[in-house]
Order: C-alpha cells, then sequence, then structure tokens
C-alpha cells in the first residue's frame, strides 16, 4: 500500500524540490478542474429542467399531432400515406446547426429552416415520418449527434409536395394535421438539441469528475506521500550522520585514551627505569597524581562499548 | 316494370346486400365499442359480428393496422363476391363502383412514373378494388408517355382520360388536378349510367346520391383551394355538373368565392347545404365533412327504403368503408388514449 | 244472345254483336265453342302457373338472399311462396271445374247452347287466368318485400303477412266469379243434363 503510493524517485533535495512543484500544480488544476465541473453541473441541471418541460411538452404535441392525423385517415382514407409517401421531392425543413461552447465544451444546438414557404395542404405522414425520425434521433442521440457534425445542414426528409392535396376531400383536415406535424417537429428538434447536449455534458461531466477524482484521491496523495517519504528518507539520512560523526568521534577519543595509557605506561616504565636509577627528576615525572586514575576508566568504557559496536 | 323483372337477375343479390346491411354495427354497438380500453376488447365485441370470423386469425395484441386490413379484406371479399355473382347491368354498375378507387391507383402510379419509381413496389399500395386486369403490364412502364398509352389500351378509365388529358398534361398538370378532373369525368358519366342505360328506381336514386357525391365535391374543392394558387376557372373546371346537384346560380358563385364568407352566402341558396353549413359552423372544428358524412349516410339509409334497384349496392359499399372508418377511428383513439374523442364516430344504422 | 236485328240498336252497342263485326263476326261464328271452351281452360290454368311462377321466383330470390344472413326467416316465409303456390291451385281447381263442364260433342257446334257454354267458359278462363296472374305477380313482390323486411326486423312478419293475405284474396275473387261464370256453361252430350 505505501509502497504504490510512492513515487519511484530516489529520495533526495532535488527530487524534493521537483516533486512539491508537481503537487503544487496537481493542487491548482484540481482546483480549476472543480470549477469547470462544477460549471457543467450546472447548465447540466437546467438543461436536465429544459429537457423534462420540453419532453412533456413535444409529448403532447404529437400525440395531438397523430390525433390529427387519424381524423384525416378517417377523412381522407388510408390510401393518402401512399399517396404522399409516393410525392414527396425535397426535404422541405432542414437543420441548420451551431455550436455553443459551456466551460470548453461544445453543445450542438439544432435549428429548423423551412426550405420553400408552402401554400396549401402538405404532405402529412411524411412529416410524421421525419418527426419519427428525429425522435428515434432523440432517443439514441450518440449517433444522430455525430451525424450532424458531418452532414452539416441536414435534411430532414420532411416533404413538400402538391399544394393541392386533399383537393377533393379532407383538404382542411390535413392542412391542420400539417400545422400540428409542423410545430411537433419544431419542439423535437429543439429537444434533439437538448437531448444532444445533455448526453455531451453528462460525457463532459463524467471525464472532468474522473480528473478530479483522479487528482483528488490518486495523484495528490501519491506525491504527498512520496513527499512524505522523501523527507523520512532524508531525516534518516541525517540521523546515520550523526550517529556516524559520534562513533568517529568516539573512536577518535579511544585513540586518544589508548596512546595517553601507552604514555603512560611508557612513564611508569621510564619511572621504574629512573627508580632503579634512582635518577630524581625522572622518578617524579612518573608520578605526576593525574595520569594514575583516567587511563582505567576509559579501558571501562572501551571494554563496554566493545560488543556494541565493533569498529 | 322493374318490380317484376329485377329479382330475376338480382334479387338474390339484393337480399344477400339487405342481409349484410342488418348486419352493419349500430349506434349501440358504437357506444360499446367507445368504452373499450385496448383495441382487444374491440375484438371481443366485434367478435359477436360479422368480423369475427376475419378477426379470429389475427395475432394476440390487436394492431389498429392488422385490424384495418381485416376490414379492407372483407369489403374487398364482399365486394368480390357479389361482383361474381352479378349479371349485365348490375355488373357493369359494380365496377363503376370500383372506379374511384381505379382513379386513386391510377393517379399514384403516375405518380410513381413521374418520380421515377419501381412501379411493381407500388402495386402493393393500392387499393385492391381498383387493381384491374391489365394493371400488372404497367410495371414495366417508364416514361409518362408509356403510361397514357396503357391507360387508353388497358384501363376502363380510358375514356375518362381520353376526355380530360392528354400525354403533355401528364407531365405538366399537378396530379391532384388530373385526379380531380378523371373524378368529375366519373361521376358525369356514372350519372349517365345510372339514369340513362340503367334508368328507372335505380336511376331515380342513384341521380340523388350521385348529386350529393358532386356537390359534396364542388364544396370541397371550393373550401380547399381558397388559399391555394389555385386559378378561378380552373376551380371552376374541376367542378362535377351532373342534373339535380346545386343550382347555375349557386355553383357560379362558389367558382367565384374568394374566402368563407362568400362560400357561406352562396351555399344560403341551397336549402340542405346551408343547414348542413351552419351546423357545421356551430360545432366548430372541421365538422363540415362529418356533417357531409352524415349526410350521406342518410341518404344512403334512404336508398334502402325503395326495393328493386341497384342503388343499394352502392349504398352497401359506402355505408362499409363508412363503418372501416369508424372502426379504425375507434382502434386509434382508444390506442392513442384519446378516450374522449373515441365516440365522435358517424353512425351508420 | 241478342236477337239478331230487333231493334235499331244504339250504335255503341252494336260493336258487340259478333254479327256486326263484320269479317271477324264470321270468323267467330265459324270457330267452334270447344275451341273457345278449351282455351278458356288453358288460360285459366296456364294464366295462373305462370302468376305463381313469377311470383315464387320474385320472393323466392329474395328469400334465398335473406335467409343467408338471417336464417330463422326461411321457415317462416315459406308462407309467401306457398300463397304463390296456392294461385297455381286455384287455376287448377277453377280450370278442373271447367273441364268437368266439357263433354262429347252431341249436339251441333251452332247450338246457342254450346256456343253459350263455349264463350262462357272462354271468359272463365280469362277471368281465373288474369285475376290469378295479378294476385301472383302481387303476392311475388310483397313476399319479396316481406322477406326482406323480416330479415331486418322480425316482429314485423305478422302484419306484413296481412298484406300478403289480402294479396292472396284478389285470386280468390276471380276464382269464385269464374267457377259461377262456369257453372252456366253445357257443352256436349254427357253433360247435357242441365237442358
Amino acid at each position: 500500500m505505501s509502497q504504490r503510493q510512492v513515487l519511484p524517485v530516489v529520495p533526495s533535495r532535488m527530487t524534493l524540490t521537483q516533486v512539491k512543484a508537481r503537487l503544487q500544480g496537481a493542487r491548482r488544476g484540481h482546483a480549476l478542474l472543480k470549477k469547470k465541473s462544477d460549471a457543467l453541473t450546472a447548465r447540466f441541471r437546467a438543461i436536465l429542467r429544459e429537457i423534462v418541460d420540453k419532453k412533456q411538452r413535444a409529448a403532447e404535441l404529437l400525440r395531438d399531432a397523430s390525433f390529427r392525423f387519424v381524423a384525416v385517415k378517417y377523412v381522407v382514407g388510408d390510401e393518402l400515406k401512399h399517396i404522399v409517401q409516393e410525392s414527396v421531392e425535397r426535404a422541405e425543413t432542414r437543420l441548420r446547426v451551431r455550436f455553443d461552447n459551456v466551460a470548453g465544451v461544445s453543445l450542438p444546438c439544432y435549428r429548423c429552416v423551412s426550405g420553400s414557404v408552402s401554400t396549401g395542404p402538405v404532405a402529412t405522414s411524411t412529416i410524421a415520418t421525419a418527426a419519427a425520425a428525429a425522435a428515434v434521433a432523440v432517443a439514441r442521440n450518440d449517433g444522430y449527434a455525430e451525424d450532424m457534425r458531418a452532414a452539416g445542414p441536414v435534411q430532414t426528409g420532411v416533404a413538400s409536395v402538391a399544394q393541392y392535396r386533399g383537393l377533393g376531400r379532407g383538404g382542411q383536415q390535413i392542412a391542420a394535421c400539417r400545422e400540428a406535424y409542423n410545430e411537433a417537429l419544431l419542439a423535437l428538434v429543439e429537444l434533439a438539441s437538448l437531448q444532444t447536449s445533455y448526453l455531451i455534458l453528462d460525457e463532459a461531466i463524467k471525464v472532468t469528475n474522473r480528473r478530479v477524482n483522479a487528482l483528488e484521491n490518486v495523484l495528490i496523495p501519491r506525491l504527498e506521500n512520496t513527499i512524505a517519504y522523501i523527507l523520512s528518507e532524508l531525516d534518516e539520512q541525517e540521523r546515520e550522520e550523526f550517529f556516524r560523526l559520534k562513533l568517529v568521534q568516539n573512536r577518535k577519543k579511544r585513540e586518544l585514551a589508548r596512546t595517553q595509557a601507552q604514555e603512560l605506561r611508557a612513564r611508569e616504565r621510564r619511572a621504574a627505569q629512573a627508580l632503579r636509577a634512582f635518577d630524581m627528576n625522572s622518578f617524579e615525572q612518573a608520578l605526576e597524581p593525574d595520569a594514575a586514575n583516567t587511563p582505567s576508566i576509559l579501558e571501562q568504557i572501551a571494554g563496554a562499548d566493545a560488543d556494541l559496536l565493533p569498529i | 316494370m322493374d318490380m317484376l323483372t329485377f329479382n330475376a337477375d338480382n334479387g338474390y343479390l339484393e337480399a344477400v346486400v339487405r342481409g349484410l346491411k342488418a348486419s352493419l354495427l349500430r349506434r349501440q354497438d358504437y357506444t360499446n365499442l367507445a368504452q373499450c380500453e385496448s383495441p382487444e376488447d374491440m375484438r371481443t365485441i366485434l367478435n359477436s359480428s360479422d368480423y369475427g370470423l376475419w378477426l379470429q386469425n389475427e395475432p394476440a395484441p390487436l394492431q389498429t393496422q392488422a385490424l384495418y386490413d381485416c376490414l379492407m379484406n372483407r369489403l374487398v371479399y364482399d365486394f368480390r363476391s357479389i361482383r361474381g355473382q352479378s349479371y349485365a347491368p348490375l355488373s357493369t354498375f359494380l365496377d363503376y363502383v370500383t372506379y374511384p378507387y381505379m382513379i386513386d391507383n391510377l393517379v399514384l402510379l403516375l405518380m410513381g412514373v413521374l418520380r421515377n419509381r419501381d412501379l411493381s413496389e407500388l402495386l402493393d399500395k393500392c387499393h385492391p378494388l381498383g387493381l384491374f386486369e391489365g394493371i400488372a403490364t404497367l410495371t414495366a412502364i417508364h416514361s409518362p408517355e408509356e403510361l397514357y398509352r396503357e391507360i387508353l389500351v388497358d384501363t376502363p378509365l380510358a375514356p375518362y382520360f381520353a376526355e380530360c388529358v392528354n400525354v403533355h398534361d401528364l407531365t405538366e398538370m399537378n396530379v391532384e388536378i388530373i385526379r380531380n378532373l378523371l373524378y368529375k369525368a366519373y361521376l358525369t358519366d356514372f350519372y349517365q349510367l345510372c339514369v340513362e342505360r340503367i334508368g328507372g328506381m335505380t336511376g331515380s336514386i342513384m341521380a340523388t346520391l350521385i348529386a350529393f357525391e358532386a356537390d359534396r365535391r364542388v364544396i370541397n374543392i371550393t373550401l380547399n383551394s381558397l388559399e391555394t394558387s389555385l386559378r378561378k376557372d380552373e376551380r371552376m373546371m374541376l367542378f362535377p355538373r351532373v342534373p339535380g346537384g346545386l343550382d347555375d346560380e349557386i355553383i357560379q358563385r362558389l367558382g367565384r368565392a374568394d374566402d368563407l364568407q362568400a362560400v357561406a352566402m352562396a351555399l344560403d341558396l341551397s336549402s340542405t347545404y346551408r343547414a348542413l353549413f351552419q351546423r357545421a359552423a356551430e360545432r366548430g372544428e372541421y365538422s363540415l365533412e362529418d356533417q357531409f358524412l352524415e349526410f350521406e349516410m342518410k341518404l344512403l339509409r334512404e336508398s334502402f327504403d325503395a326495393q328493386f334497384h341497384y342503388g343499394v349496392f352502392y349504398a352497401y359499399f359506402r355505408m362499409l368503408e363508412q363503418e372501416i372508418r369508424n372502426l379504425t377511428w375507434i382502434a386509434e383513439c382508444i390506442t392513442q388514449k384519446q378516450f374522449a374523442h373515441a365516440s365522435r364516430v358517424v353512425p351508420i344504422l | 244472345m241478342q236477337p239478331n236485328g230487333a231493334a235499331p240498336l244504339n250504335c255503341l252497342w252494336r260493336w258487340v254483336l259478333p254479327e256486326c263485326w263484320g269479317p271477324l263476326g264470321i270468323l267467330f261464328e265459324q270457330i267452334s265453342p270447344y275451341w273457345f271452351a278449351y282455351v278458356g281452360v288453358a288460360l285459366a290454368i296456364g294464366l295462373s302457373v305462370l302468376g305463381a311462377a313469377w311470383g315464387i321466383f320474385i320472393t323466392g330470390s329474395s328469400l334465398v338472399g335473406a335467409s343467408i344472413q338471417a336464417p330463422r326467416i326461411t321457415s317462416k316465409n315459406l308462407v309467401s311462396v306457398i300463397f304463390c303456390e296456392a294461385v297455381a291451385i286455384y287455376g287448377i281447381i277453377a280450370a278442373i271445374v271447367m273441364a268437368t263442364r266439357i263433354g262429347y260433342a252431341s249436339v251441333a257446334e251452332s247450338d246457342p247452347v254450346t256456343k253459350f257454354g263455349g264463350y262462357a267458359l272462354f271468359a272463365a278462363g280469362l277471368v281465373v287466368g288474369l285475376s290469378n296472374l295479378f294476385c301472383g305477380l302481387s303476392v311475388g313482390v310483397t313476399g319479396s318485400s316481406c322477406a326482406l323486411a323480416d330479415a331486418q326486423d322480425a316482429t314485423i312478419f305478422v302484419k306484413l303477412l296481412i298484406v300478403e293475405i289480402f294479396a292472396s284474396a284478389l285470386g280468390l275473387f276471380g276464382v269464385i266469379v269464374g267457377i259461377i261464370i262456369s257453372s252456366k256453361a253445357t257443352l256436349g252430350g254427357d253433360a247435357s243434363a242441365g237442358r
């Protein structure tokens, strides 16, 4: 555990400064990412609320529209579907995509552009199909968004047809149905851009949060641990250094004591020789009071320390 | 003399059709159906009617489209069996009843040709009653000119096409206008068939029904072309005219009408349509079609009051169509949870 | 049997007399009363059967068609067919009654009684035949409508049956009159008991 949370560094003063700098950088990055994540989350919440509203509205509009289509079928008959499908020439409504920047995340913003101004009752079921396509796209948003970005202004397949549709029968119903579907389509496109933003934001927030968490829970602790490790290593080294100094001092003292004792012994020997020779001067030199006691104490310490530190 | 000779060829079929008409759903049935919670519930109610046989092979969660297909199959089956047993004037009459579907189908094919679609695909989408013998050969066609020629050779609609459109019109005219022109020619011809060639009771009954159909088209075309770029003379050209329909005066006024107000003023001269128009205005929201349907059903019901005429065949198939509309409406309302609207159907009997 | 040239008859009345018809009158004079009598019988049965048959196909075809959707009506509406059938039976009765009036030619054909018999049976045959023909048509049409109406509404049958009964009664009138007429007629030997 503690091994994993420590960077494999050589504990030294220099690495310490480096790691400290990295830690500082990580802290600043963490703060920034945290801020970004907060901003994204705020936007995310706002979109979420809006999506709930829009979804309900779109569902309502769609329900109304499909009901109107039923009314058309009631009056005109089921054959209308084929006839309308066959008479589709080109898309009447197209999508424009604009990108919105929120904290470095670009969000698509779809907008309906009607290709031609149509005057009479127009294809309804094709609108329905297009709306359905949009709805499907809303449902599985990711691919949709990709397509959008790739294609730029994309045609949704809403068609303008012969303007005299339903001349003989049911023109009013068809017109009403068409209007309802157009409205629903607008709501759907709005919803689609919200939903795409929602998913993109969701992803962005996840990434940001992962980064924040990674910084917070892995990188920063690891750096801190590394610093602690380096510090402790450095301390250890210092302590060892101190002890080593002490030992050297001790040895030096012992050396000194030994030389002194040898000197004493040499003096005693000289005194004894002098005694034998009755050389008064050298006798007095040998009988100096201090030199008699000290070597014995040093001998004792050296004996006790001998097994502790075999130097 | 209809009375004495009619039954020799048609008595059996007339009785069969009357029997079938008696088994159409009634107001009470619609009330019950409108109470249903799901299309499955509808099945349990419909099981006791003639549709039971048709619905029994449908897989369990009944879809609206499946229901519609079943009903349509039944209509086609009824029509074909009656057409198969009919003799000369009646069989011609019944062929005429299918011409509107045929017009729709041909217009669909025409659109396909103009858009370079694969016609064999479109053939599946054609209404089964509007198929005719040579229709399969039409799938090999690639240009409007060929289609025009094939139509003139192969279809019973050839006279109408020859009368209303020429080759260039096929590509240049709006298909909707072609459709309405054809329909106009068809109505006139149908009127002639009933009144002049068949005559008698059939003539007098069918004259009323066809005149109503023509009037309905006139009013609808007027209303639906108000906000389009259709010119006034073109509009007049599309109006089907049969004797016994709207007066010339009213037709002229409708042809000149610019807004709803003018239409209302023109219809004020006709007692029948004034009432319908006013009632529709009171009920609001596009109920003019409903009013027309209600009135049509009334006419169709009345046609059953007389015996020994072909009108009952026409009336029965129109009623069956209405029933299919009603049932799909209810099924759709139920599927879409619009229970409040489910009872808003035009009952037949 | 007006006395020939009894009085200057009213011009309006003159055409009734065969003698006044010129060549046509002579034609009638020359035709045997037996011919008239048998044609009368043939008319009686033939027209009656025509009426009955016509009525039955009018009723029958409707009945067959209507019974597909409402099988319950068949047994009740057989009454309509039986009414039509009854018309044929009237014809047969009348024809039999008339035929019994005709015997072997034992007297001269110019005998006024025989002549009377021939004309009488001819008239009776015409009366019975025509009335039964129209009766049959009438029963047929009402029977057909009755079958259709019964198929729509089961409660209505008994009321409609009365209409049919009245229609059917028409034929009976003809039969009664025909029998009365023919009862006066006597042709031929064995049947000459009335003389």
